[in-house]
């Protein structure tokens, strides 16, 4: 079975190069045979690489230890779910995964297309089919998943149990399906610079699929943080390590895109700039792939080196250089169609928040290739401590906060500053109002309520746009406020989403501010029948018991918690032995409230029944998952466009 | 910017003009961007960055380091690690093969720290001779590499 997995890859390779050179010629010179033969190739590729990912599920499934991979991720006592997350466990199934979801995108631009845009697809569809042809010249020459050990083991080493945890299941894969979704876009930029297109109607096409790419990492990047939370028992969510930061990059620049599409689509300008972006968003991740898993970038996730390098190198190259002569050589298309407008406008605020972007883009990059540049300029090794992205990137998340509120008010032309600001008016009372409240009433720190003033204004501009426009449609059309927003809502998908979007922007801002500024922590030893407490918790350690089962040992401490007095019941943080794994695995006891979370981790014990308890009370923690959710609504509703909708981009 | 926009009222004739105008702008805005971010980078290399050294290299540098962030990686010596969970405190000793150095740490410890493993311990010097570690990192298990 897996023979047939890599020979599958082998011809998958093969019909995809065929498929992007046949795409792109038929097109050219309107051969209609060789045009249908290469459509036929997209749905042969996908199906091959499909193949190829079924046997490798299959032999996971069926605990094929013969192949190293199923013996390096898997072992007898796994259950199936965790099985098949096995399949992007490790580094060759990843990319498989990743190769396999190009093409399956590839199958749905050409299933999804647009009238008006039909005849861009055969050159997206060349440019999609080389990206796949790249992951399986990998896959099979450099990493090959169906490599075969040469005696069989009686069982796997296992998935390590940190990765066993129901968020591992979705984390990754969404992460690799934005990735992947980016290659969509990009496609689609190169297509339109070849066929000289000149209109703003492609644009449709260009803004859907980076929005859905958007989704899955903004989804896989809150995924990511939630699991690092639960699972890794340092009470944080994001550690600014570099695997995490690569995750961030394209998400911040999947963010400037659309908001850079905006512009073009309605006023016909920064095209380069969005052209740009997108070759950027491109790349950047298949560049983090490379710097994070050929030991370019040494973190304390060690990854050995495999001799990938060199491929993601030249894929990469072929990528920059190939569009940048592209580029070149259609400038003449890429000129803003009028006139740059004031900053003081709708258009203003765009083309700010886009540097805005930018800056924030800019410094998670260089601060996570800092140690490569302080060891080629400098000698020494060093790492740049977590903190300076909380210093630099926190102020510049503020800066867009304040921004999208300002955005969300302001009207497209050009106002002055007084009639801007009767418009922010009561957002800006609001605002004031907590700010003041805050500072004077608790003691929360000066930066803390600056940037919850900021959120609250942010809140309240959304709802006062909301409310603007249900009002003016409600006296329009006669109908009443209920109806109004209902029709307002369905009319406007976009503009509602985003408008969540943003609502969630905030909601996440004030989690992470919540739980950072007005965190508190304890580090306790106790005795059984001893209590710790805090803030208002008295927490009592009853005792440690031992137990096991078929695939670990656990050691668990009772803890019973009281919030202010009443008893709220009983928490159990647990250490997990598991019989493959050298190492334990903490599993923390959260109580999770829409106020704060309550994070017991079990520190230590000793023969006596002393435990050691890492205790934290992290306000708002909450308010980050749930902000999640909001970005993943704000996004699906954006996406649904009817087609009237459509036409109306064309028509323009 | 209010400057600009006059500019562009007072002289509406001259079409060269606006995109003169936001060429200017442009270069501004880059070159604002760039110090900034040269700004960033310097701050973020004279304060945040700790240098990372092995044993040998740490005890090479003397006096030097005293009372500098640093982080220095070796592997925890077999037989002396010893860890009261009532004042949480672990102390151990790393070596790299030509050297060692005693370590103490007050906190929670890592699930991977073992006698033999290789870590990561960040902190200053305390010149008797012992090093006060205020972070303990553990070479995380590679997602991609299966443990040996």
């Amino acid at each position: 079975m897996a023979d047939i997995g890599y020979i599958a890859l082998i011809l998958g390779f093969l019909v995809s190069i065929y498929t992007a050179t046949a795409s792109f010629v038929s097109q050219r010179k309107h051969y209609q045979k060789l045009a249908a033969s290469a459509r036929n190739g997209i749905y042969v590729t996908f199906g091959l690489v499909s193949l190829a990912v079924a046997a490798l599920l299959y032999a996971l499934v069926t605990h094929d230890f013969r192949v190293e991979y199923v013996a390096s991720y898997t072992s007898r006592d796994m259950s199936l779910p965790y099985l098949f997350s096995a399949l992007w466990a490790g580094n060759s199934g990843s990319l498989l995964l990743w190769g396999w979801l190009i093409s399956l995108f590839s199958v749905a631009v050409v299933l999804w297309k647009r009238a008006s845009t039909k005849e861009l697809i055969p050159y997206v569809s060349s440019v999609v089919m080389v990206a796949t042809a790249f992951f399986l010249l990998l896959l099979i020459f450099v990493v090959n998943p169906f490599t075969k050990l040469s005696s069989i083991p009686l069982d796997g080493t296992g998935l390590n149990p940190l990765l066993q945890n129901p968020g591992m299941i979705i984390h990754p894969p969404t992460l690799l399906a934005g990735f992947a979704g980016l290659t969509i876009p990009f496609a689609f930029a190169i297509a339109a610079l070849v066929t000289n297109r000149t209109d703003r109607d492609w644009l449709a096409d260009l803004r859907r699929w980076v929005l859905i790419s958007w989704i899955f990492l903004s989804i896989g990047n809150v995924l990511g943080a939630w699991w690092a939370y639960v699972e890794l028992g340092w009470g944080g969510y994001w550690a600014w390590d570099p695997v995490e930061n690569s995750s961030l990059i394209p998400w911040l620049v999947a963010t400037a895109l659309l908001h850079s599409i905006i512009m073009q689509r309605t006023r016909g300008r920064q095209k380069l700039w969005t052209i740009v972006l997108i070759i950027a968003a491109f790349n950047l991740p298949i560049l983090a792939t490379f710097l994070t898993r050929t030991g370019v970038l040494s973190s304390v996730h060690a990854f050995p080196d495999t001799g990938m390098g060199p491929l993601f190198l030249g894929f990469m190259g072929l990528n920059v250089i190939g569009s940048s002569i592209l580029v070149y050589n259609r400038r003449h298309l890429l000129q803003s169609d009028q006139a740059s407008d004031s900053l003081l406008s709708k258009e203003g605020s765009l083309q700010v928040s886009n540097i805005i972007f930018i800056i924030a883009t800019a410094i998670v990059l260089v601060g996570t290739l800092f140690p490569l540049l302080i060891e080629v300029f400098g000698g020494d090794k060093a790492n740049l401590q977590p903190h300076f992205f909380n210093i630099t990137v926190g102020p510049v998340f503020l800066v867009t906060i304040l921004l999208m509120g300002i955005c969300t008010l302001i009207g497209w032309k050009r106002t002055n500053l007084l009639t801007s600001l009767r418009g922010f008016a009561l957002p800006l009372v609001v605002a004031s109002i907590l700010g003041l409240t805050l500072a004077f009433a608790t003691s929360t720190a000066v930066w803390a309520v600056f940037s919850f003033s900021l959120c609250a204004f942010l809140v309240c501009a959304v709802l006062v746009e909301v409310y603007r426009g249900i009002m003016t449609r409600s006296k329009v059309r006669g109908e009443n406020p209920l109806k109004a927003f209902g029709g307002s809502l369905w009319s406007n998908k976009p503009r509602y989403g985003a408008m969540i979007v943003h609502l969630g922007i905030a909601v996440i801002a004030i989690g992470v501010i919540g739980s950072s500024a007005l965190q508190v922590e304890k580090e306790v030893s106790l005795t059984p029948g001893q209590s710790a407490t805090i803030n208002q918790y008295t927490i009592t350690y009853t005792g440690i018991q031992t137990r096991s089962t078929s695939s670990m040992d656990i050691v668990a401490a009772t803890m019973s918690v009281k919030n202010g007095g009443a008893l709220i019941g009983e928490m159990v943080p647990e250490k997990l032995f598991h019989h493959n794994f050298e190492q334990p695995v903490t599993e923390v006891a959260i109580r999770s409230t829409l106020r704060e979370d309550l994070y017991i981790a079990l520190a230590g014990w000793d023969a006596d029944g002393t435990a050691a308890f890492q205790i934290m009370v992290k306000p708002a923690v909450k308010w980050i998952w749930i902000g999640g959710g909001f970005l993943m609504c704000g996004g699906l509703i954006a996406l649904w466009t009817q087609k009237k909708l459509a036409l109306r981009t064309s028509v323009r | 910017m209010k400057d600009l926009d006059k500019q562009q009222h007072a002289s509406p004739a001259d079409p060269r003009r606006p995109h003169l105008l936001k060429r200017k702008r442009v270069i501004f805005a880059v070159i604002v961007v760039a110090l900034a971010l040269g700004i960033l980078v310097y701050m973020g290399m004279s304060q945040f960055t700790t240098y990372y050294l092995t044993v040998s290299e740490f005890l090479g540098k003397g006096d030097s380091i005293n009372g500098k962030q640093v982080r220095v990686t070796g592997q925890v010596v077999p037989e002396s690690v010893n860890w009261d969970t009532g004042n949480f405190t672990l102390s151990f000793t790393i070596a790299d093969g030509n050297a060692s150095l005693p370590v103490v740490y007050k906190g929670v410890v890592p699930d991977a720290f073992k006698a033999g493993q290789d870590v990561v311990v960040e902190g200053k010097y305390d010149p008797p001779g012992l090093f006060l570690a205020s972070k303990l990192i553990t070479k995380c298990p590679s997602k991609y590499e299966p443990s040996q």
